[in-house]
């Protein structure tokens, strides 16, 4: 052998710092991040002194027991909550069967298809919906008018049109559970069934069923505590009829003059009570009745043909994107070059002084411009930091790494609203002002995409093999030189897709953002649904699209050097 | 080629409540070739990561060439990629980002060797397991004999003091198996260095061994030569785990015994002489005698001792042999034979037993 002995590696070396210790700092203050506004939620929804008394004079459980004034308020919360998730898990259900196990025209298509929904964000569909079916100015509603109706057709601005718009939102997160469910179910249960002499209709009630419906339960469940803390929808589609559920009521008490944060407070915990419990059912569902996806397996699910039913089926997927994506978009973008918005098309009314004004007003340029730069700032800090604490958490081993996974998913149980009720107190009185900028929009954003950004990340981190790490030790390098070559290259596909989904999601906050932002530090959302109260629908209409198309724009660019930079990584 | 022994002693491993390794101790002189062979669940493994610094032991001193890497008292842990030492995984850990090159130069590039000697050193190990037209290939389109030869070649060219090997070839079919078998031998042998090579499968463990600690629920049950573990298993277990043996119980009969063997009476009468190997015996004992060392004849042999009639019951083509099932003093002895002309179930024979075969056992 001709290799000659290399020479020990240097057993000396100048002191630096271990990961035990950079763990704990880093993990330490990610949970300080989501404990510190909790715990001022929970003081101020304890406060029974003075309402703007801070820290509080007196505690006390007052609050809590004032909540009974508000019943009705948690009623009409249920109430949608519940339409909704029906609605969606139905559609869910659906969709899910159709486009995994039967032989459909265009499966893979619709399948991909199945994320617009996603993409177009509760918001733009409550935009899009009122502008069709508001009572006085809804298309529809005009259509009904000019052909000698009477009054309104259909009216959005109710419990059942909010649950519509959220349902057709939740439907595609309903589908994916769903759809990975039975997609992970492997066919030979079936098959066994059928050999051993049961019809298609008794496999399906006794093994198909049985099989999935562990895992369509804890779609519904998932979906019902999101629908607790949604907001934007409720907001736009329940205001103008003063229809409230929890979180719009919250804000409302917020915002009106003098504002009432103790009682503001004390529903935010209930709520936050509640979808803490919802997600604890959700989790022992899932992993209680996880016997279909335990195998982790990836089976060729088998088709079903279903012949001439082919057709119907394909109608349903067709509507269903109908109704969530393209009917919504059409509109919005019909209205944005309106004078008056008018179900009739006609030249005259055809402008583009929407998008002329939207683009000369400095409030909406300088809010598009900040939501843009926020949300680089918080996809690219999320991605290191995120990437970070994944790897803390899944890969350390370190003691108590189970406890800060668990503290950092809390921002998941917490509508977003709520959190930033608790970051209002509790950087208000933070020594470095900076509350009503946009420093304070950063922060809030890192903490309540945290599980977001965790959930994409670790689920890459988890599918790379511990040895892989480990080898590159027993070759001799340390762990940050490790974490260098091996591990963050095998992480970059997981990484981009969490830039990209950090990205999308901190342009379009609401419910955070609604209550952080300054007077002086305005991002796009808030300032959409302010134009929609009091201004014209049809500039908001201009200044939804203009912001899909920056967020559009943003990907492409992102998309473009994501790709060089793969192909770079030496592919 | 520096070489560095290894000292185990009195190592724990404990996970929560379980002890994965219950005090084990054992050396590995420079150069030596040792194997941790077990079934799964037996501490080889997590004697063999405590060894590379990758788990970290409750208790026990590990020390590498004459350097404690790990001490409970007083307390030193000295990390993986400081204890000079290499590791080929089972799952071969070859990184997918990177091309054969680049994952063989690892090791050469962490020690900041000028870029000149990594590309001969890498040229020369790639060689060395016949890969040398692979190197710009992607590590991500190689096959499994390929991934297997990558990483060892991954695992050797930064000549590390001591090669460590977690079940390398447990991934690959059959007949692959049985070739890379010989040609880590031959490497190990070019590369003379010590090595610590973990396996659940005997003939890798008694092909590629100097020596072979067996283990079992982590402790070790025996330590040996290839030949002293396969033909002097110490106790039943070692007996059954490498290779297949027949137990034979009986009573002492010291009144027969001369010339340094041990006699026991089965139930049925029959007189086993078998030897001792220093261990002692009470007056019940249990021998082990291979299935391989058991011989059928029509007639009787000429042997004064340890020959019986017997009767075929069952007989079982294996292809390199066959396996007969004998009734033998009211039991079934399970005898292989590569004999060409094979017995017919029912045929009357006799079946013996050289005395040195039939091994007294510790109880």
């Amino acid at each position: 052998m001709s290799i000659a002995p290399l020479e020990q590696i240097e057993r000396a070396r100048p002191w630096r710092p271990g990961p035990r210790l950079v763990s704990l700092i880093v993990g330490g203050a990610a949970a300080v991040l989501v404990l510190y506004p909790i715990a001022y939620l929970i003081q101020a929804s304890l406060s029974v002194g003075d309402p703007q008394a801070r820290p509080p004079e007196a505690y006390g459980l007052d609050n809590f027991a004032g909540l009974g004034r508000y019943s009705h308020i948690f009623g009409n919360t249920l109430l949608v909550a519940g339409v909704a998730t029906v609605l969606a898990v139905v559609v869910g259900f659906a969709m899910g069967w159709i486009l995994s196990r039967t032989n459909v025209p265009g499966r893979a298509a619709f399948e991909q298809l199945m994320a617009m929904p996603y993409y177009v964000t509760p918001l733009m569909g409550a935009l899009a919906w009122a502008l069709i079916a508001s009572p006085n100015s809804g298309f529809v509603n005009q259509l009904w008018r000019a052909v000698g109706g009477d009054g309104h057709l259909i009216d959005i601005n109710t419990p059942w049109g909010i649950a519509w718009v959220m349902a057709l939102f939740e439907g595609s997160v309903a589908f994916v559970m769903i759809g990975a469910v039975m997609k992970s179910m492997d066919p030979a249960m079936e098959e066994a069934s059928q050999v051993l002499g049961a019809g298609r209709l008794r496999t399906m009630l006794r093994i198909t069923l049985p099989l999935v419906m562990p895992g369509v339960l804890g779609a519904a469940v998932y979906v019902f505590a999101e629908m607790l803390g949604s907001f934007s929808a409720a907001l736009v589609l329940g205001l103008p009829s003063r229809f409230y559920v929890v979180t719009t009521a919250m804000y409302q008490l917020v915002s009106q003059y003098p504002p009432r944060f103790p009682t503001a407070a004390a529903m935010g915990v209930s709520l936050f009570a509640v979808m803490f419990a919802m997600v604890w059912i959700y989790r022992r569902i899932v992993s209680a009745g996880s016997y279909v996806t335990i195998t982790g397996k990836a089976f060729r699910p088998r088709v079903l043909d279903v012949g001439g039913l082919r057709w119907p089926f394909l109608g349903i997927c067709v509507a269903y994107l109908t109704v969530a994506v393209i009917l919504p978009v059409l509109t919005i973008t019909y209205a944005s070059f309106q004078h008056l918005t008018a179900a009739a098309p006609s030249l005259r009314n055809l402008t583009l002084d929407n998008y002329r004004t939207a683009l000369s007003l400095d409030a909406v340029r300088s809010a598009l411009w900040n939501s843009l730069f926020l949300g680089v700032a918080t996809a690219s800090i999320g991605v290191v930091l995120m990437g970070f604490l994944s790897w803390l958490i899944y890969r350390s081993r370190l003691p108590g790494a189970g406890l800060i996974e668990y503290v950092l998913m809390f921002p998941q149980a917490v509508p977003r609203l709520v959190f930033a009720f608790g970051m209002l107190w509790a950087w208000l009185v933070f020594p470095i002002p900076i509350y009503g900028t946009l420093w304070l929009l950063l922060i809030a954003y890192l903490t309540v995409f945290l599980p977001l950004g965790l959930r994409t990340i670790s689920g890459v981190i988890l599918q790379i093999d511990r040895s892989l790490e480990e080898s590159a030790q027993m070759c001799g390098a340390a762990w940050g030189y490790r974490l260098r070559t091996v591990t963050m290259p095998l992480l970059k596909p997981g990484l981009i897709a969490a830039w990209l989904l950090l990205f999308i999601a901190s342009v379009r906050e609401l419910g955070a953002s609604i209550l952080l932002m300054g007077p002086k530090a305005k991002v796009i959302t808030p300032a959409i649904v302010e134009s929609w109260f009091s201004t014209s629908s049809e500039l908001t209409a201009a200044m939804a699209l203009l912001q899909t198309l920056a967020v559009a724009a943003a990907l492409a660019i992102m998309f473009a050097v994501a790709r060089r930079a793969v192909q770079a990584g030496g592919e | 080629m520096s070489r560095a022994s290894i000292e185990v002693r009195d190592l724990v491993v404990r996970y929560g409540v379980v002890l994965a390794v219950r005090g084990v101790t054992f050396s590995v002189g420079a150069g030596e070739h040792l194997t941790l062979l077990g079934p799964s669940g037996c501490g080889k493994t997590t004697t063999l990561r405590a060894i590379a610094g990758l788990e970290r032991p409750t208790s026990g001193e590990i020390r590498i060439g004459g350097n404690p890497v790990f001490s409970s008292s007083p307390s030193v842990n000295v990390p993986a990629e400081r204890r000079g030492l290499s590791m080929v995984f089972q799952s071969y850990a070859i990184w997918p980002h990177m091309s054969v090159f680049d994952n063989v130069a690892y090791g050469l590039r962490v020690r900041k060797r000028p870029e000149a000697e990594v590309r001969t050193r890498v040229r020369e190990a790639l060689d060395l397991v016949q890969l040398g037209d692979l190197e710009e290939r992607s590590a991500s389109k190689l096959s499994g004999g390929q991934q297997q030869r990558v990483a060892l070649a991954r695992a050797f060219v930064f000549s590390p003091s001591v090669l460590l090997f977690d079940e390398p070839l447990s991934n690959l079919d059959a007949k692959l198996r049985a070739e890379m078998r010989v040609e880590l031998k031959e490497l190990q042998r070019r590369l003379d260095i010590t090595s610590v090579y973990v396996t659940h499968d005997l003939e890798e463990a008694l092909a590629i061994s100097d020596r072979i600690v067996v283990m079992r629920d982590g402790v070790i049950e025996q330590v040996g030569t290839p030949a002293e573990i396969y033909d002097r298993p110490r106790n039943t277990f070692v007996a059954d785990f490498v290779g297949s043996a027949n137990l034979i119980r009986g009573r002492r009969r010291t009144d027969l015994e001369r010339d340094g063997l041990v006699v026991i009476e089965t139930a049925g009468g029959a007189l086993v002489h078998g030897t001792a190997h220093e261990r002692r015996a009470g007056a019940e004992a249990l021998m082990a005698v291979r299935t391989v060392r058991l011989r059928l004849e029509r007639a009787r042999p000429a042997a004064a001792v340890n020959a019986w009639p017997a009767r075929i019951r069952r007989r079982v083509f294996q292809g390199d042999f066959t396996q007969y099932h004998v009734d033998w003093d009211g039991r079934t002895l399970i005898v292989r034979s590569a004999a060409s002309e094979p017995m017919a179930e029912g045929d009357e024979v006799f079946v013996s037993a050289d005395p040195r075969h039939c091994v007294l056992l510790e109880e």
